[in-house]
């Protein structure tokens, strides 16, 4: 019981330096990362490390968020049917984790159709109160793209393997794709959410002249600050009164019955 | 406990609480019983990329993005307890905010969910108003004869109800609550919390917060 009050003190403590700790949204010690495929018509076997990690991953899989230790982590893409990672299709490419940071691996085409592998750091900062992030990626054989929200373009001209992003009021969007200064979607229109506390991560994949782009999605939770108080009571109504000094207990019953609840209504705040 | 006591005065003269920074900052559990017990029934996070099936995957699509349905309605049964719920957030003071009627309880949205999402190993906390100059007391002024077993309901807008059980109730100064334990910490845990004890005249607030901790029926 002693201990349990020390840690209320030591709380106490930070509140009155006005800092209210914020939660992380990644464990504290540890770095998230998340694996995406988007290289269409291949299935394949993910090792990381040398041991068989993710088995039979198909395109448009997304795996993880994985809470692993800070390092540098080799992965390589086989065949679905090998035994082993001796023959990569993709990789080994090396993936350096820091702690304390979100990121996504995604298997993808570059512009020019060729496979590759793009390690992307999510953005997990604090978003202000009533917002959410949005976070564009282009990861297709394709030219540079518009990224449309609501019908207007809200990222221009985005090339592969680049990212954009904004903060935006929560809220759910009509997302399209179209090649950069055009206006047909070559993908979507899709309801894409954002949510406060999060970045939603939207990823154009596949290929243009194979005529297999495709939306991939994924969310990543952010830090978030943490109330510093709960103040819940506004009348006195509920109180404990046999501690109360005997006149505080006068004035509050005579208030109550001389004023009563309309006028103290009047009285208080909200 | 006389070092202790001593740097619990230093603290009240620091502390300005919106909630009632004058009197004793006196800790009274209205119950106690066991500690935390959720945690230990939770699988935890992969330690390492190399594992053997354990990795979660799933289509990258929008139905799977992770979030979940919004609690809206809560009910203790036995406390004849049962209101709405709506989701609030960080007031421009730092405080949770809270809906205006007493009548109404408040979710913070940017903690654990009960039906899951990106946060679902964080604690649940849902707060509201002892009471409001409309209605008077509201139903959270009943969390205090709350008791350990006591059954609680959250329902979500999808129609989706989790059940926990309560396992203490806490009233607690407010300036020895901590708070980055109720909203930050991940146990899974329910955790419903208003105002009470003393009522200081002179702020218009409670003195202390009632706590009610509870956890999944279903990793009991």
């Amino acid at each position: 019981m002693r201990t349990s009050i020390m840690a209320g003190v030591a709380a106490g403590t930070l509140l009155a330096a006005g800092a209210a700790a914020p939660a992380f949204a990644v464990e504290d010690g540890k770095a998230d990362l998340s694996v995406l495929h988007g290289i269409p018509g291949l299935t394949v076997d993910v090792y990381v490390n040398g041991a068989l990690t993710l088995d039979d991953f198909a395109p448009g899989d997304l795996a993880g968020p994985l809470s692993l230790d800070p390092g540098t982590y080799s992965v390589a893409l086989t065949a679905s049917d090998a035994a082993d990672d001796s023959a990569p299709v993709l990789g080994p490419i090396d993936l350096p984790l820091a702690e304390g940071m979100s990121y996504t691996a995604v298997a993808h085409l570059m512009a020019n159709g060729d496979p590759t592998a793009t390690l992307f750091t999510n953005d997990i900062s604090e978003t202000a109160s009533g917002e959410g992030r949005l976070t564009v990626r282009h990861t297709a054989a394709a030219p540079a793209v518009d990224v449309w929200a609501d019908g207007a373009v809200a990222f221009s001209s985005l090339e592969n393997p680049n990212e954009m992003m904004a903060d935006l009021p929560a809220a759910t969007y009509e997302a399209a794709v179209s090649l950069a200064g055009e206006t047909d979607p070559v993908l979507g229109p899709a309801d894409v959410p954002v949510e406060e506390g999060s970045n939603t991560i939207v990823y154009a994949w596949g290929s243009a002249a194979d005529g297999n782009l495709a939306l991939a999605v994924q969310s990543v939770a952010t830090h978030t600050g943490m109330p510093a108080e709960v103040s819940a009571g506004t009348q006195g109504l509920a109180a404990d009164g046999d501690a109360v000094p005997v006149g505080v207990i006068v004035l509050g019953a005579a208030a109550l019955a001389a004023a009563g609840l309309a006028t103290r209504a009047v009285l208080v705040r909200r | 406990m006389r070092p202790l006591a001593a740097v619990t005065v230093a603290l009240m003269v620091a502390v300005t609480a919106a909630c009632g920074a004058t009197g004793s900052p006196g800790s009274a559990p209205v119950q106690a019983s066991s500690a935390p017990e959720a945690s230990a029934s939770v699988i935890g996070p992969v330690a390492a990329p190399v594992v053997d099936g354990a990795v979660e995957v799933s289509k990258a699509t929008v139905d799977n993005l992770g979030f979940a349905p919004q609690p809206d309605r809560l009910r203790v049964e036995r406390l004849g307890v049962d209101m709405e719920i709506i989701d609030v957030g960080i007031a421009p003071d730092g405080g949770m905010e809270l809906p205006e009627s007493a009548g109404v309880a408040g979710w913070f949205r940017l903690g654990g969910n009960p039906a899951g999402g990106l946060r679902e190993d964080q604690n649940t906390v849902i707060a509201a108003h002892v009471d409001d100059a409309v209605m008077g007391r509201g139903p959270f002024a009943e969390l205090r004869d709350a008791r350990a077993g006591d059954r609680i309901e959250v329902s979500a807008e999808d129609g989706t109800t989790v059940a926990y059980i309560v396992d203490r109730v806490e009233q607690t100064s407010k300036q020895e609550v901590d708070f980055s334990v109720v909203f930050g910490a991940p146990d899974r845990a329910l955790v419903l919390v208003t105002c009470g004890g003393k009522w200081d005249a002179d702020v218009r607030h409670y003195e202390d917060n009632v706590l009610v901790w509870a956890f999944p029926e279903d990793a009991r």
